[in-house]
């Protein structure tokens, strides 16, 4: 199944179950984010280090498909969602979008993850 | 002239105090002096010049920074971004090119150093061809 479509097929019946398979997915970007990302203790600490080829690995493997797995999810339960998750999703999915720019080319700066979106489907 | 202690791009102590030992134990780097904190004066033994480096640490160096720094500092030879995790736009490696202003990440700073064309270092892919430092 191709990167863009992954979780498209994905139903809940209810907006708890759609927000703890999101969730998951969170969970395992941030701790990706938070070992391996320009942020961690290693990027911080040493300039020298190689550690970055990992964090783009994980980048390329883990974080942009979750990241995609997230966006249609949600569009394919979007009648689920009331006014303030839409919100947040929407800045969400601008965010994820510009990340994944990102990878192919340098851009100058880009919408950072949207905080409110972790707290909306923390569950 | 020094004014060390403090500078307005945000670099840490850890990385300033990094850098220099990466000049320090650099075989073409020698006579190394420090002034407004984060620009390093060397001189290069091989080629028996010397350069002006700008240190920062800059997640994405895009072509506003770049004119910042040459503003704030004027002309540069080098300018540092940190480690692997940053990187530059294609329109600042481009505009640094054209200018001989080397701009370059931990991997490429090395080589730089050693390079008589200071400014054009690059690595290589498996292919051959020039690898830069554009992806995210």
């Amino acid at each position: 199944m191709a990167i863009r479509s992954l979780g498209t097929e994905r139903q809940f019946a209810e907006l708890r179950e759609l927000k703890l398979y999101i969730y998951q997915l969170l969970i395992e970007n941030k701790t990706l984010w938070q070992t391996f990302g320009p942020h961690s203790e290693v990027a911080t600490a040493d300039p020298g280090s190689n550690l970055h080829v990992v964090w783009t690995l994980r980048k390329l493997d883990r974080v942009i498909p979750n990241n995609r797995k997230i966006i249609n999810a949600i569009e394919a339960n979007i009648h689920l969602l009331k006014r303030p998750d839409l919100e947040a999703f929407a800045a969400f999915k601008v965010h994820a979008l510009a990340f994944e720019a990102n990878q192919g080319r340098r851009l100058d700066s880009y919408p950072t993850f949207p905080q409110r979106f972790a707290e909306l489907f923390e569950v | 002239m020094s004014n060390n202690g403090t500078n307005d791009w945000n670099v840490p102590f850890s990385d300033i105090t990094w850098f220099s030992r990466l000049l320090r134990t650099h075989g073409n780097v020698t006579n190394i002096s420090r002034h407004d904190d984060i620009v390093f004066e060397i001189n290069r033994i091989k080629q028996s010049d010397r350069l002006k480096v700008f240190c920062c640490r800059q997640y994405s160096m895009g072509l506003t920074l770049v004119h910042r720094a040459l503003a704030e500092f004027g002309s540069l030879n080098v300018i540092y971004i940190g480690g692997g995790w940053n990187g530059y736009t294609p329109e600042a490696k481009e505009f640094c090119l054209d200018q001989r202003i080397g701009l370059y990440v931990t991997d490429e700073m090395s080589g730089a150093l050693w390079k008589d064309e200071y400014w054009d270092y690059h690595r290589r892919d498996k292919d051959g061809n020039p690898e830069y430092f554009f992806r995210g």
